[in-house]
């Protein structure tokens, strides 16, 4: 036992009292474990209100309806073939190349920065968060700080959030076990898992709700299942380094998610919700696949983002996770800041009945598929 | 006009085929209501689409209905055929962001949309009857038409009982305007609607939620009362419903008719999420009905769970996708079978700039050794990798590959060692334009537990 749940089962018996323990916080939650589920999800992306500090030439201007009439202007002087533009461009999202690109590309810049340190050094690169900390690492900032599709009131960030609210098949929660208390706990366990059910809102629907249930998808979900140690330091949960992948399905059936590796949770603990930062390095192919190669080059116009410009500095900004055979970087550093709502999580009371491989083939077979 | 309905089992396409198979009993089962024809036409069973219109020779009869793009309208109204022999070599700029007036890939060989579509033709003489009817085009010749679509055939299909011109499957709103086959409706109550799928015509209640049966219920008797209605609700008939066809109802409760198809009561599931969610199938003994089940695909193909349901796996388990394209001309053709350009499929997989050729990145399916298909949605045909073209067994290099609806299908090998690699990948879901559907791959999903209808 440690000495932190030694002094709660001190104070559980009487034998301790302090000014901590009256907080609500304080108490061990039923079963000594809580859930929350991501209710609000964004890259953390610091916006000033004239974009001058983190972007002082401005916001991306070259997405793809623009680069397309610059290389293919329709003046009337060639008449252009579709194999030689349109799926040239295509080409340029969907097997992106690292050669030189045409267009300027408006990096982000300037001091300040959401993230969180991710390998415990201040290096030149590195930002300030905006509470002070400093050696925080997020380059992906640097990346799409300046496209318009993922700043505040952007179209990208309406289908995102939109889609991670409604969609369950985006339901990520986290729950925490061996908990003795949500103000101090210095040895607890987070895992992650797919939920299959809608949030609990409001008559209004703009407000979630705490206390709402969510049954593990043990099924379709088990690439969401990671755990790892942490622990909660004044109401503060901190994790060791994991893996945490976030669906992302902003529009159908796309099966794409982001995947952080080395993740940290930062998240502030309430009996009915969390808040914070989830950082991490982000898989370079995986965020590229999850905002071009599974949507559109109509949605990517619409916030001047062109996903071969892009592939191309995210490549060029990876700062971890070298390849073993090339040593090219394959992940880059990131955040998120996140909203989450506090949940009951049910299990399954056998993993299903997918798990049983005579039912399992026996189903599909009456569904009209064989099984493996 | 209930007592003038009168149904009709189709025809046994297993007499148009080869040979008997395990799964041409489930073809032509499907029943459906049986109106007035015009001579020369029929109703043929299909694999996958059921019961289809067809003229003398077996060639499925399509229709075309006008449809928006982002940037503006392709299809045909009613009793107003546009699809003729002109051929157009630019495209239209009707999906966005590209502009039109963009010469076409292999502009030289492109089909008009009639060469494509060959019309319905009808003899001067043709007289309507029932909801079909004559239009005429533009060119003075008569076309028949049913509820007002005009009728198409298909270059596709070359045998009766094809449906290789177009499909109700994968139909979302960035394909483009596509075809549809032209069906008479299913003889179904009036609760229930049929929707085709990729495991079968599956019924479900008129507003889309999935209907069930349970392996515990008996001949028109159902044994899930008191906890077993926490999980399912009977689908109750009105009082003075009487049998349709298959569709039988019985008294569960005093007062309560509850349907049954084929026997089977009929359930709806309590916990299913939204509208056309199969969640209700998770539990053992629990079924979802269809009016007739899909063909089985060979047995070089399994099926295996994914984030986003279940999804079709080659003989290693690795993730089986198919191509989707349909071009931005105004006649709105496909370019999704081999015969048609490939400059759009390469394009999506690097057009050999990444390596030798697409098929590297996305693999064809091969055929194993003594493989066979028992149906007639999954065939072997030749491919040459170099060019995505149909080839012939003794052409050198050629591939022999497994096809659904005449159309190659795929895994994901990807570049630069990003692409599929365990079982449970399924990294290429949607990978190309408007998340796959307008030209991309899209995975084969079996069992969708995730879309988003009724999100």
């Amino acid at each position: 036992m440690t000495f932190s749940k030694l002094m709660v089962c001190m104070t559980a018996l009487g034998l301790v009292c302090g000014s901590n323990a009256a907080h609500a916080n304080d108490a061990a939650p039923a079963g000594r474990s809580i859930a929350y589920a991501i209710n609000d999800i964004k890259w953390g992306i610091y916006e000033t209100k004239d974009t001058k500090e983190e972007c002082p030439d401005g916001l991306a201007v070259m997405g793809p309806r623009e680069q397309f009439k610059a290389l293919y202007p329709q003046d009337g002087t060639k008449k252009w073939k579709l194999a030689e533009t349109w799926l040239e461009r295509e080409m340029s999202v969907w097997a992106p190349n690292l050669e030189p690109d045409p267009f300027p590309f408006r990096e982000a810049g300037g001091k300040i920065a959401y993230g969180l340190d991710l390998d415990g050094k201040t290096k030149p690169t590195d930002f300030t968060s905006p509470d002070g900390k400093t050696g925080i690492d997020n380059q992906l900032f640097r990346v799409i700080g300046c496209v318009s599709n993922y700043r505040t009131g952007a179209s990208l960030l309406q289908f995102e959030s939109i889609f991670q609210k409604k969609m369950n098949v985006d339901r990520i929660m986290i729950e925490l076990t061996d908990v003795d208390s949500l103000a101090n706990d210095d040895d607890v366990t987070i895992t992650t898992y797919r939920g299959r059910d809608s949030l609990l809102m409001d008559g209004t629907g703009n407000n979630f709700q705490p206390g709402g249930t969510q049954r593990i998808d043990m099924r379709f979900g088990k690439e969401f299942i990671f755990t790892a140690k942490a622990k909660i330091v004044n109401g503060v949960l901190i994790t060791q380094p994991m893996n945490f992948k976030m669906p992302h399905e902003v529009n159908t059936e796309e099966a794409a998610y982001d995947w952080l590796r080395d993740a940290r949770f930062e998240l502030k603990l309430t009996p009915t919700g969390a808040e914070g930062l989830i950082g991490g390095y982000a898989d370079v192919e995986s965020f590229h696949r999850s905002r071009f190669r599974t949507w559109s080059t109509h949605h990517s116009s619409y916030g001047q983002q062109a996903g071969g410009s892009v592939y191309k500095v995210l490549r060029k900004l990876a700062d971890g996770f070298p390849d073993p055979a090339t040593g090219e970087n394959t992940a880059i550093s990131a955040v998120y800041r996140v909203k989450m709502v506090q949940v009951r999580v049910l299990r399954p009371e056998k993993e299903v009945a997918s798990t049983d491989a005579a039912s399992r083939a026996k189903q599909l077979a009456d569904d009209g598929a064989t099984a493996k | 006009m209930c007592l003038l309905r009168k149904t009709l089992k189709v025809a046994a396409v297993a007499l148009m085929m080869a040979a008997p198979h395990a799964h041409a009993a489930s073809v032509g089962k499907e029943d459906y209501i049986r109106n007035p024809l015009p001579p020369g036409f029929q109703v043929i069973g299909t694999e996958l689409e059921g019961p289809v219109f067809a003229d003398a020779q077996g060639h499925t009869l399509y229709k075309w209905p006008k449809k928006a793009l982002r940037n503006g309208d392709a299809g045909e109204l009613q009793e107003k055929p546009t699809c003729d022999h002109n051929v157009h070599r630019e495209n239209a700029g009707l999906m966005s962001p590209y502009p039109g007036g963009l010469e076409m890939p292999e502009v030289e060989t492109r089909p008009s949309c009639a060469a494509l579509w060959p019309p319905a033709y009808a003899t001067d003489d043709a007289k309507p009857i029932d909801k079909w009817t004559v239009v005429t085009r533009t060119d003075g010749r008569k076309q028949w038409a049913y509820e007002g679509w005009s009728l198409y055939t298909s270059a596709l299909d070359k045998r009766p009982g094809d449906v290789m011109g177009a499909t109700e499957l994968f139909h979302v709103a960035e394909t483009g305007v596509e075809r549809y086959p032209v069906a008479p409706k299913p003889n179904v109550p009036s609760q229930f609607i049929v929707n085709t799928s990729m495991t079968g015509r599956m019924i479900e209640l008129r507003d889309g939620w999935s209907v069930y049966s349970n392996d515990r219920d008996g001949n028109n008797k159902s044994n899930c009362f008191d906890a077993c209605l926490d999980g399912w609700t009977p689908v109750v008939a009105p009082a003075y419903t009487r049998a349709i066809g298959e569709w039988t109802t019985f008294e569960r409760a005093p007062g309560v008719q509850q349907w049954a198809f084929r026997g089977k009561p009929v359930y709806r599931y309590n916990n299913d999420p939204k509208v056309g969610a199969q969640d209700g199938a998770e539990n053992p003994g629990w079924h979802n009905l269809y009016m007739q089940k899909a063909p089985t695909p060979p047995k070089d193909f399994v099926m295996k769970d994914t984030m986003v349901g279940v999804v079709l796996g080659d003989s290693r388990g690795m993730t089986v996708y198919r191509y989707a394209c349909n071009d931005d001309a105004l006649d709105q053709l496909a370019c999704d079978y081999p015969e048609a350009p490939q400059a759009y499929r390469f394009a999506v997989c690097g057009s050999g700039k990444e390596t030798e050729n697409c098929s590297q990145i996305f693999p064809y399916v091969i055929v194993s050794k003594g493989a066979k298909s028992d149906n007639k949605v999954w065939t072997a045909m030749y491919i040459d990798p170099k060019t995505g073209k149909r080839a012939t067994a003794d052409q050198p290099g050629a591939l022999n590959v497994w096809a659904f609806r005449g159309r190659p299908v795929y895994t994901f090998a990807g570049v630069r060692g990003y692409g599929d690699k365990t079982t449970t990948d399924i990294l290429a879901m949607a990978w190309g334009e408007f998340d796959g559907n307008r030209n991309g791959y899209r995975a084969m999903v079996y069992r969708d537990l995730f879309s988003k209808r009724d999100e």
